[in-house]
């Protein structure tokens, strides 16, 4: 088990980051925060050995998806923004409203275009993190981006 | 909309310190009561355990909800048995973030796992390997758009360019297969050596690509061979690429010199770096069902790799949740592996293999699969040539709109119209009439893309028409050659059309040469008083039987009315005037070089514009001479 001082560590480093992804995710404060809780319990608990820094942000960033991935399977359907998570989108997009577009997608699109232009991975990596294909990512990016500029364009212009 | 804004305000998303607080202290509560946990992940390789069994029905796959939690894989003679574990869907999402996530518990059971997987809506594909039968020659436009790309000489090297999501082409030759894809106004082509199914990578350049514009290097969007609209967007921009083939900028490459120098016959066969081209009909689906169904296997514990070479690569594929089945067929061999993706991140892989008499099985599924591959390009291609052609028809409309829209701005009402032979220089008017019957033919014609380069070919029988403002500030032209036009305006470039007018110089020229002006001074009788001068400078009587001579002369040649003099600076200038009780009109004769213009001016209309009226003017070198000669005399 990892001590508390390396969650410490591993929280300030990449807790911001995991709560961007689950957020963006889960569209909902509250569990967006128990998510990015949960990955570090089991950050915590499993105390993987990590080849780098890149491999230890890869593996949390998997974690989260799929923790994300089983909140949103329990979802009986699909839930509205709540107003608290609006404010913190609205406060963020300062008027470009593209992060709200964004939230208006479906989910499997949301996560791709998160990882890839929010965090910069490629579509290889974003693959291994999803458990996917890295055409289906490739698809799932063209498809997302394509979605995003439609939502985009019909609400906010 | 600008995706990198996405980054930019994603950033400002920050964890709140009191949920970090929260975090942490949650963790220093579990690290005081929780016990480490074992987990499946490092079981990579073949489980040969035996769990309880219970028949797992078909469709059940697509029911789970919750996170599976692990699987394995036993095979016996004759079949498989197989344990899925499963979590129980929880009621409360928080709960099952945390235990859901960290818990096998559970099991699922399937006796027969390859059943279970036939029972779905498995995919199938072969893209194992390269060389697996199926290819598609490449066509004839294909072929030369892409030596045309690939040829021009100017290109920029560029470094270190993300090609992901670039769309492109596969070509294979020989031991080699090359990758050309293009992304924004990138592309990039990289060549591959095939060995044994092993692909090496070689250099993967990119360039950017521009066209030079009047000295100016203006970047451009690359042009694109075949682009699966699928995988770029929007089919606008896609139809963009694809019908633009800028040149190139900067150095030739020796691994771009060699694809330009490969035989473009011997490229066997191309696979477009698309999706779904794998998609198969569900009779398609039986088939391959009956197939594998009837295989007696026998399990094996490894499979020489070498086997995997084989020509009959295949695969079935099936993938629900977080579980994904896949079934390879090679050669002799099959093998089946089923692998499940934790929520925790890992992965567990259980894969047994099989020797089997695949050999009539996979050549049949073999068919299935390049079948539905060369659907899915055929399709693509039908997609993209119909884009491509709708395409061209819209932007062939917009050519002929702006084409009908330049002739009708040429017979506008302050235009003036003339012509003139194409090669000449020096315009000739047309009546009110004629500009009526030739705005009537120009406006009304049927066009299509021309061919200017014909243009020369037919120079002595072409005519230009022209509108221009007195100020020339605006002027437009058309050369008419044969049955094509070239429209030409200051703010765009030729334009070249063929029309459906077989005739259309000729009956152009019918109706110029209709202008022609014979006996002009017949009507004029008796002149009154004739003088000349040449330059203003003298003036001199002409005698009447001079007169009548530059008459008779004049009635030899054909005379076009003209909307302006033109210069007569320098010009012999005759005036003869004609006052009678019927009239007060004065002639102006203006000779130089080969043209002569006749104005006419009516000293008894009241305003200035009404005084000039009826300009006329005759080509012939040898007429200014012999009037020169008769007015000497």
């Amino acid at each position: 088990m990892q001590n508390t001082d390396c969650v410490r560590e591993a929280v300030e480093e990449y807790g911001d980051m995991l709560y961007r992804i689950c957020l963006v995710m889960l569209r909902n404060k509250a569990d967006a925060e128990d998510a990015v809780q949960d990955t570090f319990i089991r950050y915590m608990q499993k105390a993987p050995a990590f080849s780098s820094d890149g491999h230890e942000k890869a593996w949390l960033i998997k974690v989260a998806s799929n923790i994300c991935r089983d909140i949103l399977k329990l979802r009986s359907r699909t839930t509205e923004l709540d107003e608290e998570t609006l404010n913190t989108i609205a406060a963020a997009d300062s008027g470009s409203n593209i992060l709200e577009a964004l939230m208006q997608i479906p989910d499997k699109f949301r996560i791709v275009l998160t990882l890839h232009y929010i965090e910069g991975y490629k579509t290889d990596e974003i693959a291994e993190m999803i458990g996917k294909t890295s055409s289906a990512v490739k698809m799932r990016l063209a498809k997302g981006r394509k979605l995003l500029e439609e939502k985009y364009r019909k609400e906010y212009m | 909309m600008n995706i990198d804004d996405l980054k930019k305000s994603a950033e400002k998303i920050t964890l709140s310190e009191d949920a970090k607080e929260r975090i942490l202290q949650k963790s220093a509560d579990i690290s005081a009561e929780v016990q480490p946990h074992r987990t499946v992940s490092g079981d990579k390789g073949y489980t040969d355990h035996v769990f309880t069994v219970e028949h797992y029905k078909p469709r059940r796959l697509a029911k789970i909800t919750a996170g599976l939690a692990a699987c394995a894989v036993i095979a016996a003679s004759a079949g498989l048995t197989m344990k899925l574990m499963k979590n129980q869907p929880k009621s409360d999402s928080r709960s099952a973030s945390t235990a859901g996530a960290a818990e096998d518990t559970s099991p699922e059971i399937s006796d027969d796992p390859i059943a279970d997987m036939l029972a779905q809506d498995f995919t199938i594909n072969n893209d194992g390997s390269f060389d697996n039968g199926y290819t598609d020659k490449l066509s004839p436009y294909q072929r030369e758009k892409i030596r045309e790309l690939l040829s021009s000489p100017a290109r920029t090297e560029i470094d270190n360019y993300d090609m992901t999501d670039c769309t492109g082409i596969k070509f294979i030759s020989g031991n080699y297969y090359y990758f050309i894809g293009v992304k924004g106004d990138v592309m990039s082509w990289s060549r591959n050596y095939i060995a044994l199914g092993e692909t090496e990578p070689a250099t993967l350049k990119g360039y950017s690509v521009s066209s030079d514009t009047e000295g100016s290097t203006e970047t451009k969007e690359v042009a694109g061979i075949r682009i699966s609209p699928d995988t770029d967007g929007d089919p606008d921009e896609l139809i963009k690429k694809v019908r633009k083939y800028y040149k190139l900028s900067a150095n030739i490459e020796a691994d771009l010199r060699a694809i330009i120098n490969m035989p473009l016959e011997n490229i066997i066969g191309y696979d477009f770096f698309a999706e779904n081209f794998n998609d198969i009909s569900e009779n398609e689906r039986n088939e391959i069902r009956s197939y594998i169904h009837g295989l007696e296997l026998k399990k094996v514990p490894s499979v020489d790799a070498a086997l995997r070479d084989s020509n009959a690569n295949i695969t079935l594929n099936y993938e629900e949740e977080n579980l994904k089945y896949k079934l390879d067929i090679f050669g002799s061999c099959l093998s089946f592996s089923v692998t499940y993706f934790h929520p925790d991140g890992e992965q567990t892989n259980f894969t047994s293999y099989y020797n089997a008499n695949t050999s009539d099985c996979a050549e049949h599924i073999l068919n299935i699969a390049n079948a539905s591959i060369q659907r899915g390009i055929q399709e693509n291609i039908s997609k993209l040539e119909e884009e491509a052609s709708r395409a061209e028809e819209a932007s062939r409309a917009k050519d002929e709109q702006t084409a009908i829209l330049n002739i009708n701005a040429m017979f506008a009402d302050d235009m003036h119209i003339g012509w003139f032979p194409y090669g000449d220089d020096i315009g000739r008017g047309v009546s009110d009439e004629v500009r009526a019957l030739l705005f009537s033919k120009l406006s009304r014609l049927r066009i299509e893309p021309g061919d200017i380069s014909e243009l020369e070919k037919n120079a002595e029988k072409a005519v230009v028409v022209y509108g221009s403002t007195t100020d020339n500030s605006k002027s437009l032209s058309v050369i008419i050659f044969g049955n094509q036009i070239v429209i030409n305006s200051k703010e765009s470039k030729d334009q070249c059309f063929k029309t459906d007018d077989e005739f259309l110089y000729e009956d152009i020229m019918a109706l110029l040469e209709g202008e022609s002006k014979d006996r002009l001074l017949a009507p004029y009788y008796p002149p009154a008083e004739a003088v000349y001068e040449y330059s203003g400078i003298s003036e001199k009587a002409i005698p009447l039987e001079t007169l009548n001579e530059i008459a008779q002369e004049i009635n030899n040649y054909k005379w076009y009315p003209v909307s302006t003099y033109g210069s007569t600076q320098d010009a012999l200038h005759i005036k003869v005037s004609f006052k009678n009780e019927i009239q007060d009109k004065t002639l102006h004769i203006y000779l130089k070089d080969d043209y002569i213009s006749i104005a006419e001016n009516d000293n008894n209309a009241q305003a200035e514009q009404q005084k000039l009226m009826n300009n006329y003017c005759c080509y012939h070198k040898d007429f200014t001479d012999v009037l020169k000669t008769l007015l000497e005399e």
